[in-house]
């Protein structure tokens, strides 16, 4: 029995000529002997096969429709093999019936015209294999994979022929070697194969129908229901056929409640959104509630704000309920939230306190500027400033606190106990200003610090932070409150040491009485006023307000100093006068020397003064820079007012009539004018050479205090001059010229006389008894050699000698003497001119030659 | 959330010298990195606060500048008793100015006394090297004779040493004392234990011939 080999059925398709119709099939041909096998043998082979083989009447198990079927025939290997196999069995059927025969080998030779037979055997095998390739390149080929012909169909085709080899070893085929074998033992390996393929197919299609069977015991579940919708439907159609009307109404009720869904939905996608947009969900209400103060928070504030904003839309509606009911809804939980920012802020504050040490290595907390904890503080203070209650409440905690702390640590600085206590030592007041505003300035400097790093929002980085916060409000936006908040506060908190260092500097200023001292803690107050202001303190605070009083009271216990100074000097001026009225045996005493003893000295008290003055006047020139002042000139210590005071008071009320009072006949005695003169003269010059190193800047201030010190100068000049022409006069009263100086100058004035030819201005004196010679003689001779051998030490020792200042003392003597040399030179020279036949009188009159004159009077 | 946090210690370090020396310079210097060539009298006393960075620790030290001029003497001690660190100031190129620091010494012994003040004696303007008239190692006697803590020669102009002297000051306060090194004990080239040594039991002089690496090398993290 051979097997029938549908391969080379296929094979034969294309090699036959009659290959074209599927109907006609090829012969079958003999693996055994495919040479020498007839068509005949084959059919009777085949028919022998069909007899014994239980499988003959086999099908492939048909997996798809018919109509599908019939398209896979053509296209796939299986269709095409299910065709063949049944085509053959067809086929075997007829030959059945047409003959019962198996060829024989013999009779095969008599077909050989209707095969090409090869020679021999080996040529015999080539050709087999020739054909087997064929055939397996033309199902190859043929096959739909092969025919896409891309690389995937290749990839497609060698994995189903690596799969079938993987198959068959898997299975534990026979060798292929056997399979392919054309004897015996090949056809039954061939057989078992196609044994196992079947029943691995079937198997295979097992498992298919496995996975089908749930879906279709679903089916078959609902089908009863399906059947029972089905007739129900049937029925309601069968019904309302016919009942167009009941028909529509139905469809009319609906397509409304299809709207009415539609509108439902719509609504309530709108009022989620109203939800979303106008409502906090539970987790945003717990975080109000109970969140601690964070990003997450003001996440939350940001949206309640937004409700807020969203809600003011509202009020617009014609109803505006809806929106009042939401913004008072709002309203209240941004009053939670405020309540609760407010809190955290105090509380901030307070733990800030707690942790602060107030030892001497001052502490603060470690926050620095990219601190969460800082920036959720100035978050929240930003957001508090919306309600401005409580972020007045706020702010005055703040001050509060930091007042007490501030104040704290300012007393603690005079606590005898303490490390360091600022105390009064050695009776140095400015040291004790300076320690006592040292610490204020200290203070200062802390809390700046201390403020700033809270308070203080940077330009760039916190107020982009800030302005991150949407939405913002208008006070936030412009920052009202926030723009200086920390010079603010830090003025408020300053202001708690204001009245007690006001009162310890007071302490210090009010009994103090040292003007130059005084002057000092003036400079002193003045400078740390400036050191103040620079560190942001305000001018108008209340501390710089109080430095700058006690400035003032300073400044005004200088001017007192000198007032009292000057007042006490009256006092004891008047005093001495009444007990010289009560005295009357002392008067004449006093109305000589007055106030001034025998030596004429300027008063101990002008000394003491000018002392006082010239001392304050240093240190004022010392410290005087318009660096380190902020006064203006009127509020300067040296100002009209206060130079009055100073300078012109004592000098030309209180001394000029203090002299004038100690030598009231000094206008009918000479030798009083005199003294009076000396007197003046010393103090003046006194006064003048003490205050001449202030005659370029203090006395240049201003035209009004160059005006005193223009006085001084004129009143000393005028002094100088009178006690000048008082010398001359005695002078020429002494040598007896005094009647001929004066006739002379009645004629023509002695200064003017230049030369000779002057002389003859005085010819009409020789018609004056006084011009006689004989009376010159008796007038001025005797005189004159009298007194001008020693007049020069009469003025110097008697006259002169009282005036403190050489050079005064010198320009009067040089000055008279001077006018009495040249009066008697000019009288000489006039007498021999107008007595030309005299002249050895004359000389013996006048026996003093001009040079011997100007050696005797010193010139 | 804990918002007291950890403390941050403040210390106050006054400045002292003559005018000119360059005092407001050198904080300038440190405090922002700059300089200006245009000189201007300091006013008074000013102040200015920095935070620093160091060695995992945190200091904030408040620098107060004193002015050097004769009729703003009087302020300067009210300033001098509450500091921990007194760093006077002299100018290489001006012998007197070296000379008054005697005295600034000494105002700072009569305030302070024996107590925990840290004394530092800064040579400034150490770029003018043409013009020197203080050597190096007659500032280094002197700090040691008036027991100085630190002794350092710095150029505001130049940026040289300047990080460094406020690192070895920082590192000298009770804050880092604690810590692993002093900076009294040690130093990069080892000079500082020969200075020790020669000035027996006293708390060493901070040697500063720290070279160009070292300075470089050495700023703080401020």
């Amino acid at each position: 029995m051979d097997f029938i080999d549908y391969q080379t059925y296929a094979i034969s398709t294309d090699t036959l000529p009659n290959a074209s119709n599927n109907d006609t099939l090829p012969e079958p041909v003999s693996r055994l002997n495919l040479s020498t096998a007839t068509a005949t043998a084959i059919q009777q082979q085949q028919q022998q096969q069909q007899a014994t083989d239980p499988t003959a009447s086999f099908e492939i198990p048909q997996l798809f429709q018919d109509d599908v079927k019939k398209k896979k025939q053509a296209t796939d290997l299986h269709g095409k093999m299910t065709q063949y196999a049944q085509n053959s069995i067809k086929k075997l059927d007829s030959l059945t019936t047409a003959t019962t025969k198996l060829p024989s080998s013999s009779s095969s030779s008599t077909n050989e015209s209707s095969l090409p037979v090869p020679n021999d055997a080996s040529s015999s095998m080539e050709l087999t294999n020739a054909i087997l390739s064929r055939k397996l390149s033309s199902i190859l080929n043929d096959s739909p994979i092969a025919n896409n012909n891309t690389y995937q169909s290749t990839i497609q085709m060698r994995s189903c022929l690596k799969s079938l080899e993987s198959g068959m070893k898997l299975k534990n085929l026979p060798n292929e070697a056997k399979l392919v074998t054309p004897e015996y033992v090949g056809t039954l390996a061939r057989k078992s194969l196609r044994n196992d393929l079947e029943s691995q197919l079937l198997k295979e299609h097992v498992l298919v129908l496995e996975e089908f069977r749930p879906i279709v015991r679903r089916i078959k579940r609902f089908t009863s229901s399906v059947d029972k919708i089905e007739s129900v439907a049937g029925t309601i159609l069968n019904k309302n056929e016919g009942n167009d009307h009941a028909t529509s109404k139905v469809f009319d009720e609906v397509d409304q409640l299809k709207n009415q869904m539609e509108w439902l939905r719509l609504k309530r996608q709108l009022l989620i959104n109203l939800k979303e947009k106008f409502t906090l969900n539970q987790v945003e209400d717990d975080l109000i509630v109970n969140s601690p103060i964070n990003a997450d928070f003001f996440v939350v504030i940001n949206k309640v704000l937004k409700i807020k904003e969203n809600a003011t839309y509202l009020l617009a509606l014609e109803n505006n309920n809806a929106g009042s009911c939401l913004i008072t809804e709002v309203n209240s939980t941004l009053q939670l939230i405020n309540k609760k920012i407010f809190n955290f802020l105090v509380d901030f504050i307070y733990n800030f306190e707690n942790s602060t040490s107030s030892s001497f290595s001052f502490k603060a907390t470690n926050i620095n500027d990219n601190d969460d904890n800082l920036i959720n503080f100035q978050k929240s203070l930003v957001f508090l400033s919306n309600d401005l209650p409580y972020f007045d409440e706020f702010l005055k905690r703040v001050t509060s606190i930091r007042s007490k702390n501030v104040l704290d640590e300012f007393l603690s600085q005079f606590d005898t106990a303490s490390k360091k206590p600022i105390t009064m030592l050695a009776h140095d007041p400015i040291r004790y200003i300076g320690d006592v505003l040292a610490s204020v300035h200290s203070i200062i400097a802390n809390e700046a610090d201390f403020i700033k790093l809270l308070f203080k929002f940077q330009e760039n980085e916190e107020q982009t932070k800030l302005n991150n916060m949407e939405p913002i409000s208008i006070v936030q936006s412009n920052m009202e409150f926030l723009n200086g908040l920390d010079v603010k506060l830090l003025n408020e908190i300053i202001q708690s040491v204001s009245n007690s260092c006001r009162i310890r500097v007071e302490q210090i200023v009010r009994f103090e009485e040292n003007p130059i001292i005084n002057y000092r803690i003036t400079q002193l107050l003045n400078l740390y006023q400036l050191m103040f202001v620079n560190k942001g303190i305000n001018s108008n605070s209340s501390l710089i307000l109080n430095l700058e009083k006690l400035q003032d009271i300073s400044k005004d216990k200088i001017i007192e100093y000198f007032e009292k100074f000057i007042a006490n000097v009256k006092e004891n001026s008047l005093s001495k006068e009444n007990n010289n009225n009560n005295k009357p045996k002392d008067r004449k005493k006093s109305v000589d020397t007055g106030e001034f003893g025998d030596d004429l000295l300027p008063p101990e008290w002008l000394s003491d003064y000018l002392r006082e003055l010239v001392g304050l006047f240093e240190e004022y020139e010392q410290n005087n820079d318009s660096d380190t002042t902020n006064e203006d000139h009127e509020n300067k210590l040296i100002n009209v007012r206060n130079m009055k005071t100073l300078v012109d008071v004592p000098i030309f009320e209180v001394l000029l009539k203090q002299i004038s009072e100690s030598f009231p006949l000094a206008r009918k005695s000479e030798d009083i004018k005199i003294s009076m003169l000396t007197v003046q003269i010393n103090c003046f010059d006194l006064i003048k050479s003490r205050l001449q190193p202030f005659a370029t800047n203090i006395f240049k201030t201003s035209t009004k205090i160059h005006e005193s010190w223009q006085k001084i100068s004129d009143n000393l000049d005028q002094y100088v001059k009178q006690m000048e022409e008082l010398q001359e006069k005695l002078l020429f009263e002494k040598t007896g010229l005094s009647l001929y100086h004066n006739l002379f100058n009645m004629i023509f004035p002695i200064d003017s006389v230049q030369d000779e030819l002057d002389y003859d201005m005085y010819i009409s004196l020789l018609d004056n008894a006084l011009m006689n010679l004989e009376t010159i003689n008796n007038n001025i001779h005797e005189k004159l050699n009298e007194y001008v051998p020693h007049a020069l030490t009469d003025v110097q020792a008697n006259l002169l000698f009282k005036l403190t200042s050489p050079t005064i003392a010198d320009k009067i003597c040089e000055k008279s003497f001077g006018n009495l040399s040249k009066f008697y030179s000019i009288f000489r020279e006039i007498l021999l001119h107008l007595f030309p036949d005299s002249q050895d009188d004359i000389l013996k009159i006048l026996n003093f030659s001009n040079t011997e004159f100007n050696t005797l009077v010193g010139i | 959330m804990s918002r007291s946090g950890k403390a941050l210690t403040k210390y106050k370090i006054v400045f002292l010298g003559e005018q000119g020396v360059g005092k407001t310079s050198l904080i300038t210097r440190f405090m922002y990195d700059t300089f200006d060539d245009h000189y201007q009298a300091t006013i008074g006393i000013d102040f200015l606060s920095k935070t620093m960075y160091l060695d995992d620790k945190t200091i904030r030290l408040q620098l107060w500048d004193t002015a050097g001029q004769e009729r703003f003497r009087s302020l300067i001690p009210s300033y001098i008793r509450d500091s921990r660190v007194a760093i006077v100031v002299y100018d290489i190129t001006k012998k007197k100015s070296f000379e008054y620091i005697d005295k600034w010494i000494e105002d700072v012994k009569n305030e302070r006394g024996d107590d925990n003040v840290i004394l530092c004696i800064v040579g400034n303007k150490s770029d003018l090297s043409d013009e020197r008239q203080v050597t190096i190692e007659e500032g280094e006697n002197k700090a040691k004779i008036l027991g100085a803590d630190i002794f350092m020669e710095t150029s505001t102009k130049a940026g040289y040493n300047v990080k460094n002297l406020f690192k070895k000051i920082a590192k000298s306060l009770p804050e880092f004392q604690n810590s692993d090194t002093n900076p009294l004990d040690t130093d990069g080239n080892g000079k500082n234990n020969k200075a020790n040594e020669s000035s027996g039991d006293k708390p060493g002089i901070i040697d500063i011939s720290t070279n160009e690496e070292q300075e470089q090398a050495g700023g703080c993290q401020c």
